[in-house]
């Protein structure tokens, strides 16, 4: 596997408390997601990635380089922060150009290269204008800009997406899948679980400063569904069926053994099923598909996605742990 | 597919650093600027030059160079050094790196490919041209209210190396007092107690032991100014023996090198923990 951020047992206290801890990780190339309530360690991890924290136990590595080299590291990695704050009274385009000659730019390659960020996050236009103006949204551009400006392979955004409307939302999520398509490393946390499930190739669940699970989310949540704990019970995986019969259907289904639950659709045309090894549900399903009393219109996962996940793993039954 | 291509920043090395520290100092001047930041520090500037000049307007006349330079150098090591200097370099340098941490944007800096040192070095050559700047002036417009309407060729000659000794001392207390407030704004959370504390101490140095009062960069640059400082401070002053120039300018000196060292080792190894700050 192509890992090129390395966590290897990471652990940051403050004082007496707990930032993150005992973190080993491994994230590849392609569009990684990061989760967890508030205080779970997450901006902690982001910062201790981008080298402005040190942990006090435990080593990180980005594309095989430490922060100790300074010069190659900060030239690989761009970092959204979670602050909202500029220096004040510059414009956008200083704001940038700054930054960029701090890198080493020359002056016309940093005003090609700022030119050409704004542009990317939608700020063209008001790159001559004051920051102290700017919206939340195009603050948050902005700082998406500062973060891609010097063409970075490894992104690291700390809800990058906060503030946006839906089309710069939508754009910001383009220019991800981008970063990502050109093989970039892109890890992303933020607050809105469905447009995460959406863009993310893997994700990695954070509480209490500890990794929960991480993968991708499939595969976790099929962990899930038989993987108890402790602290957690196992959840069956949830598979919504649209048919004819439905009654029917749940009886026939009744007569697997892996099938756990069923529960009718109100309007008698479906069921939700749940199940402990989705392998052999679906073969038997498979089966019953050709009863011509089934009539079978659409199968789907009812919750193989961030937010059920999060629910299972987070909200609703504690710190346990997939391996 | 595009693959990634990192932007190559010219030149490596001791020339990617310079151009680095230079790019540092450009943007610190952009701050720096700013009327809010920047008005407080100008006034302090003035009001040295506003003092001599009320004192040039009702000076009486004829008493020569001499006792119109007696003026000044009152005025220049109690006023301008021992205020406005002070005060001015307390507001530029602290401000360097604890305004930064309390806006919230230190961090932009940190993310860059620059050395912290660079950083450092860059922050406190864009304070110290500042302040040297300001109060340089504020020193030569001094000078020219007092001497300037008199001036012919003999007092010319006389009060002209004066004035680039005393504008050399007022550069070595922007020096001095900028490395050690930028060491203040890095160290210390509310570098209003630590600045306090060395006014404190430097407005009472004269009380002071003889071997404390070295420990004073007033009693150095007094020692330095161009014209001997009055021995007596008041009844309670303890007399202590002036430095000569090169013990003054080397002590100094020594005292920036510290400070800017010691900077330099807190930023090294600096997180970025805003909501501590």
């Amino acid at each position: 596997m192509n890992c090129e951020l390395r966590l290897d047992n990471v652990s940051k206290f403050y004082g007496d408390v707990l930032g993150v801890n005992g973190v080993s990780v491994a994230i590849e190339p392609g569009i990684t997601g990061l989760v967890g309530p508030n205080g779970a360690g997450k901006s902690t991890l982001m910062n201790l990635i981008a080298g402005l924290l040190r942990p006090s136990r435990g080593s990180i590595s980005v594309f095989g380089m430490a922060v100790d080299d300074r010069d190659a590291f900060y030239r690989c990695i761009g970092y959204c922060t979670q602050y909202d704050a500029f220096p004040p009274g510059m414009t956008g385009r200083e704001f940038v150009v700054g930054l960029l000659r701090v890198h080493g730019f020359d002056r016309r390659q940093a005003a090609e290269l700022a030119a050409a960020a704004l542009h990317r996050v939608g700020l063209r236009d008001a790159a001559r204008r004051r920051i102290d103006v700017y919206s939340k949204g195009m603050r948050q551009a902005l700082k998406l800009a500062q973060a891609i400006c010097h063409g970075p392979r490894a992104l690291i955004l700390d809800e990058p997406l906060n503030g946006l409307d839906p089309q710069a939302r939508a754009e910001a999520i383009e220019l991800f899948r981008e970063f990502a398509r050109q093989g970039a490393l892109v890890l992303i946390s933020s607050h809105i679980l469905h447009e995460l499930d959406a863009i993310s190739d893997r994700v990695v669940f954070l509480d209490g400063g500890y990794v929960v699970a991480e993968g991708e989310v499939a595969g976790i949540r099929g962990a899930l569904a038989t993987d108890a704990t402790a602290h957690r019970v196992a959840h069956p995986i949830q598979v919504t069926i649209r048919c004819g019969r439905a009654a029917y259907l749940a009886a026939r289904l009744f007569a697997d053994r892996h099938i756990v639950e069923a529960r009718l659709h109100d309007d008698g045309g479906g069921l939700r099923v749940g199940t402990r090894d989705a392998d052999a549900f679906f073969l038997a399903l498979g089966e019953l598909a050709c009863d011509p009393g089934v009539q079978l219109e659409a199968v789907a996962p009812a919750d193989e996605s961030v937010e059920a996940v999060y629910e299972y793993l987070i909200d609703g039954a504690g710190a346990g742990r997939v391996a | 597919m595009d693959r990634l291509r990192t932007p190559v920043a010219g030149q490596v090395g001791p020339g990617l650093v310079a151009r680095q520290i230079f790019a540092v100092i450009v943007f610190e001047f952009q701050k720096i600027a700013r009327p809010r930041r920047s008005m407080p520090v100008f006034l302090l500037a003035v009001l040295p030059v506003a003092v001599v000049g009320v004192v040039a307007a009702f000076a009486p006349t004829g008493g020569g160079f001499g006792a119109t330079r007696g003026i000044f150098v009152g005025v220049f090591y109690n006023l301008l050094l021992g205020a406005s200097v002070f005060f001015g370099c307390a507001l530029i340098f602290t401000k360097l790196f604890r305004a930064e941490m309390l806006q919230r944007t230190l961090h932009f800096y940190l993310l860059a490919p620059i050395p912290r040192g660079a950083l450092f070095a860059g922050k406190y050559v864009a304070g110290l041209l500042t302040a040297s700047a300001l109060f340089g002036i504020a020193t030569v417009v001094s000078y020219w209210l007092l001497f300037g309407p008199a001036a012919s060729g003999t007092i010319l000659a006389d009060w002209l190396p004066s004035l680039f000794v005393d504008l050399g001392v007022t550069v070595l207390a922007c020096v001095a007092y900028g490395a050690l407030f930028l060491l203040f704004g890095l160290w210390f959370r509310n570098p209003i107690l630590p600045v306090a504390a060395l006014f404190a101490w430097e407005g009472l140095h004269f009380l002071l032991p003889p071997a404390l009062q070295a420990l004073s960069v007033r009693y150095h640059l007094g020692a330095l100014t161009s014209m001997p400082m009055p021995v007596s401070e008041g009844p309670f002053a303890v007399l202590a023996m002036p430095p000569t120039p090169m013990v003054a300018l080397g002590s100094l000196l020594a005292l920036t090198v510290g400070a800017l060292g010691l900077g330099v080792l807190r930023l090294r190894r600096l997180e970025i923990r805003y909501t501590e700050d």
